[in-house]
């Protein structure tokens, strides 16, 4: 059984307009997996499929060998954390009332979290450098707290992987950091595989171990590739270490858009032209 | 947006000691006791209290002599008028705080989803209408058919979304008040006079019979809401959140929504149209104790019951004549309600 | 002499015609309001269903141009109004929206009166009518037995029947005397106290009230006299329970209640609370089982102080019965006999 996800030939389509198709992609466990690409490629679509939430059109997810359509939700929560894009709350909860609420796949319908989801819970974020913040109300602290907040709740999961919705947006420049470096700590220390989608090529270069590169489709049906210059319409550019896939040759054929490499004490920074 | 309300007593209160907290809950889950008992010494009908404790005495067997008018004031009219005052009080605000947690709004009242407008039209209809159907009835099923209608209307694709949700019960409320018109347009004077004043809310005509009739229903939605109380806060924080746990929103959407208006319409049957009472209460609790439901549910049940039993003892005994209770709730209510509104901009609606 | 022969021969045209123009008579309506008519008035619409009543047993049916829709329990008094009226079916009918007059309906009509049921002068419809459409109109607001009669003499001046509306005057007091005759001297403390209940069960008559002075003359005493409270004096007080109970009355009179019946009173398991009262104890709870023949500000006052009589001095009235005196009432108030409304 091979441990990992796969996925298989996967398309997705939204009200008849293609946004995923023919994508095969194989990701190990143990790593930071990062989707990269323009706004509109489908990440966040393609990191809904992984868990669940939406369900392709064809092609399949598999989880450690199993079907992800196949497991129930709450099998899926147990096996995946997820934390949605810019989350916002109307009730000022403490933030420990936020991060147990990650312990729902972990408790049977008619209970409340225990003492052991409590204590996972303030494990989590003292996980996500939060501890000091539990009883704070959710909506009277910074932005950069809320994203590290919501990450302990899907730690309280216990999952083993972890699915990042643009883990950085909305944030400054330091609190950004400060996540991606957050994120970069729980894989190594954890073993939690991590699959997030990135905005920014430069935070993909350096905290990712594998980068998917993706294109928009042209929204044309999938079986419409009539002009040639693109045999494989799907929407994976690369796949592989960052070094490997974030050339400038392929962010050109991502994003339309010419960079450059710059190299600074055996780092690399892309610059646009 | 930050919800900056009740953040000094919030912070008080979540500062201090843990026992401080816990000995405040304490206090507000017993709250019902001194109120009822209070309760029961308030009335037009002169009694002395120790005639009271008498009469209570009188009925584990000591006779002592009474006449049996005393105790029929105090076993048929006070009695059930006291509980039941307080089984609405209760059950208008925890499915107040049932349909705020759902909606992810505090400013919104169980009577969103055209509850009220339904109950206004069917006891209407009883009233000047179908004499033959009797006016509870007639409130509580058209109470369920408005939400029923507001749910079906809001629903596509197996999603209900909360926006649409609003906007669904906005028209279905629209749809009873304007069949609630034709019927006043109708009826004769004197059934127009027993619309409006059942409209108002009041407790005057409680019963043993309508208390036993509403306390199944009640009960049934209560205690769904208080055993899965903690998935609100779930669901609180939106379907994506919720989904992300594994949760699946528009089961518990729906169980919520149906376990709140049918405790929600059976209080409405009995009692009229009693307004304010399902936001402020859970409000008031949210500002001290904090918005986590494990807390507010129980809390709502046993606060909302001593509230509404305190605002009855007002409307049926302060003047001396029968002011509607909902009259009452509605002018504590509104200024409360607009200071909220103010305090909280619109309630952090999104 | 042409000119003057002329003018000879337009005034004796005018003074022949001006007894179908009529004579501008002036009158007060319920609310104060002087009134100006062309005596007799030959096209009326009724509003309002009492004075409605009082004109058919006073004035020419074929004046009556139309009448409004808001007739309660219409079915129920159709055969009556057929009898009086030949041609009721046949008149117009005007609507209300949202209580409000259909004035275009009412325009079409073109009556020279319209008689409407107002509580001010500034009433919607009374404004619109009087003001928008200039139509003269008598607003009626029966709030005592004397308003009664006095709708009786203005239906007289309004009809140009000013004799027979005495008639109809002295029929009626001869009918409410048979029964004042016998519950004038009884003192306070010795008649029934009788607790009225509208329809919303715990709202009653108070001591300001038309049902206050029509339970004292039929031999009882409204309960609310007994009751120390300011709310006691208002037109449509709420009651608490326990202040019933403890007010205690002798008799509940029910007005026509289509929800409720006094047997659910005495025994419903709604009314549990009510068992202690004097009245329930007792078995005397009745009601006003038929709005139209008992309805107590028409012309059939009198009736219904007989129903109310008979309930709440059931000793002193057992000989009176009630459909005997229905049938004489009706041959002398409309000419027709009670109950098959045919023509004497």
């Amino acid at each position: 059984m091979s441990r990992g996800i796969e996925i298989k030939n996967l398309s997705f389509a939204y009200d008849g307009q293609s946004i995923l198709d023919g994508i095969d992609l194989s990701i190990e466990r143990g790593a930071i997996v990062t989707m990269l690409g323009p706004n509109g490629c489908g990440k966040t679509t393609l990191l809904k499929t992984l868990n669940g939430l939406l369900r392709p059109k064809g092609g399949e997810v598999i989880v450690d060998g199993r079907a992800i359509d196949r497991m129930s939700p709450p099998e899926i929560a147990r096996m995946m954390g997820h934390v949605p894009q810019g989350h916002r709350s109307s009730f000022p909860f403490t933030v420990l009332d936020i991060v147990l609420t990650g312990r729902l796949p972990h408790i049977s319908t008619f209970s409340a979290p225990g003492e052991r989801d409590e204590e996972v819970a303030k494990e989590s974020l003292d996980l996500v450098g939060a501890g000091h913040l539990t009883q704070r109300p959710y909506t009277q602290i910074s932005g950069g707290e809320r994203q590290m907040v919501m990450i302990a709740r899907a730690l309280a999961q216990e999952p083993q992987f972890l699915l990042l919705d643009e883990p950085t947006s909305y944030l400054d420049f330091k609190n950004q950091i400060g996540v991606l470096k957050t994120v970069r700590k729980i894989a190594d220390r954890e073993g939690v595989t991590v699959i997030m989608t990135l905005h920014d090529p430069n935070h993909a270069l350096a905290f990712s171990d594998h980068v998917v590169l993706l294109r928009k489709l042209d929204g044309k049906k999938p079986d419409g590739n009539g002009d040639g210059s693109h045999p494989h319409r799907a929407n994976v550019v690369a796949f592989g270490p960052p070094f490997d896939v974030m050339t400038p040759m392929n962010i050109q054929e991502a994003y339309g858009m010419e960079v450059e490499l710059v190299e600074h004490n055996g780092r690399r920074i892309l610059l646009p032209l | 947006m930050k919800i900056e309300y009740g953040r000094r007593w919030q912070i008080a209160v979540h500062n201090s000691s843990f026992n401080y907290k816990g000995m405040l809950i304490g206090l507000f889950l017993l709250l019902p006791i001194p109120a009822f008992l209070i309760s029961m010494m308030i009335g037009t009908f002169p009694l002395t209290p120790g005639e009271i404790v008498g009469l209570m005495l009188a009925r584990l067997g000591m006779d002592l002599g009474y006449p049996s008018v005393y105790e029929t004031v105090i076993f048929q009219v006070r009695l059930p008028r006291v509980l039941m005052a307080m089984m609405v009080g209760s059950i208008l605000s925890v499915s107040g705080a049932a349909f705020q947690g759902i909606f992810r709004n505090p400013l919104v009242s169980p009577y969103i989803l055209g509850l009220s407008s339904g109950a206004a039209f069917g006891a209407a209809l009883s009233l000047g209408v179908i004499h033959w159907l009797p006016v509870q009835i007639s409130a509580f099923l058209f109470s369920l058919i408005a939400v029923g209608a507001a749910y079906f209307m809001a629903t596509t694709k197996g999603k209900t979304p909360v926006v649409s949700l609003v906007l669904s019960g906005v028209i279905i409320s629209a749809v009873f008040s304007a069949l609630l018109a034709i019927v006043q347009i109708a009826v004769d004077e004197k059934s127009l006079q027993s619309i409006v004043f059942w409209m108002m809310g009041s407790m005057n005509t409680a019963s043993w019979s309508k208390l036993e009739s509403s306390l199944p229903l009640a009960l049934a939605g209560c205690l769904g809401i208080l055993i899965l109380r903690w998935r609100l806060n779930i669901l609180a924080l939106g379907d994506e959140e919720a989904l992300s746990v594994g949760m699946n929103p528009e089961k518990y959407k729906a169980i919520f929504v149906v376990a709140a208006a049918l405790a929600a319409s059976s209080a409405v049957a009995v009692a009229g149209i009693i307004g304010l009472v399902g936001l402020i209460v859970p409000h008031m609790l949210r500002m001290i104790f904090g918005p986590d439901h494990r807390v507010l549910i129980p809390l709502s049940i046993t606060f909302g019951a001593a509230f509404m039993v305190l605002v009855d003892d007002l409307a049926r005994a302060a003047l001396g004549f029968e002011i509607p209770v909902g009259i009452i709730t509605t002018l504590i209510g509104a200024p409360f309600f607009a200071y909220l509104l103010r305090a909280t901009r619109a309630g952090g609606w999104e | 002499m042409k000119i003057a022969l002329y003018l000879a021969g337009m005034a004796l045209c005018l003074a022949l015609a001006m007894p179908a123009f009529g004579e501008p008579v002036e009158l007060t309506d319920n609310l104060g309001r002087t009134v100006t008519i062309d005596q007799p008035c030959h096209k009326i619409v009724f509003l309002v269903e009492n004075a409605l009543n009082t004109y058919y047993s006073v004035g020419d049916p074929q004046s009556v141009l139309a009448v409004g829709n808001n007739i309660f329990k219409s079915e129920l008094k159709m055969p009556f109004f057929e009898a009086v009226d030949p041609d009721f079916g046949q008149k117009g009918k005007i609507g209300f929206e949202s209580g409000l007059v259909n004035l275009e309906a009412l325009a079409a009509e073109d009556p020279d009166l319209v008689v409407l049921w107002a509580t001010s002068p500034e009433a919607e419809n009374l404004k619109a009518i009087n003001d928008t459409l200039g139509i003269p109109v008598y607003a009626v607001f029966v709030t005592s037995i004397d308003d009664m009669y006095k709708q009786v003499e203005d239906m007289g001046i309004i009809s140009g029947r000013v004799e027979r509306a005495s008639d109809v005057e002295a029929i009626m007091k001869g009918y409410m005397e048979e029964v004042t005759s016998v519950t004038d001297g009884i003192p306070d403390e010795e008649r029934p106290k009788v607790y009225w209940m509208w329809t919303d069960v715990l709202g009653t008559t108070g001591r300001n009230s038309g049902f206050n002075d029509i339970i004292y003359q039929a031999g009882g005493i409204n309960v609310m006299n007994y009751w120390d409270n300011d709310a006691s004096y208002e037109e449509h007080p709420p009651v608490p329970l326990e202040t019933l109970i403890s007010l205690n009355p002798d008799v509940i009179y029910m007005w026509y209640n289509e929800n409720l019946d006094p047997e659910d009173v005495i025994n419903g398991t709604d009314f549990a609370g009510w068992k202690d009262i004097n009245a329930v104890k007792a078995g005397r709870v009745y009601e006003i089982e038929n709005p139209f023949l008992f309805d107590a500000f028409s012309p059939r006052m009198p009736m219904a102080l007989m129903h109310l009589a008979k309930n709440i001095q059931p000793e002193l009235f057992a000989d009176l019965s009630i459909d005997d005196k229905l049938d004489g009432f009706f041959v002398e108030m409309y000419s027709v006999h009670y109950p098959e409304y045919e023509h004497t």
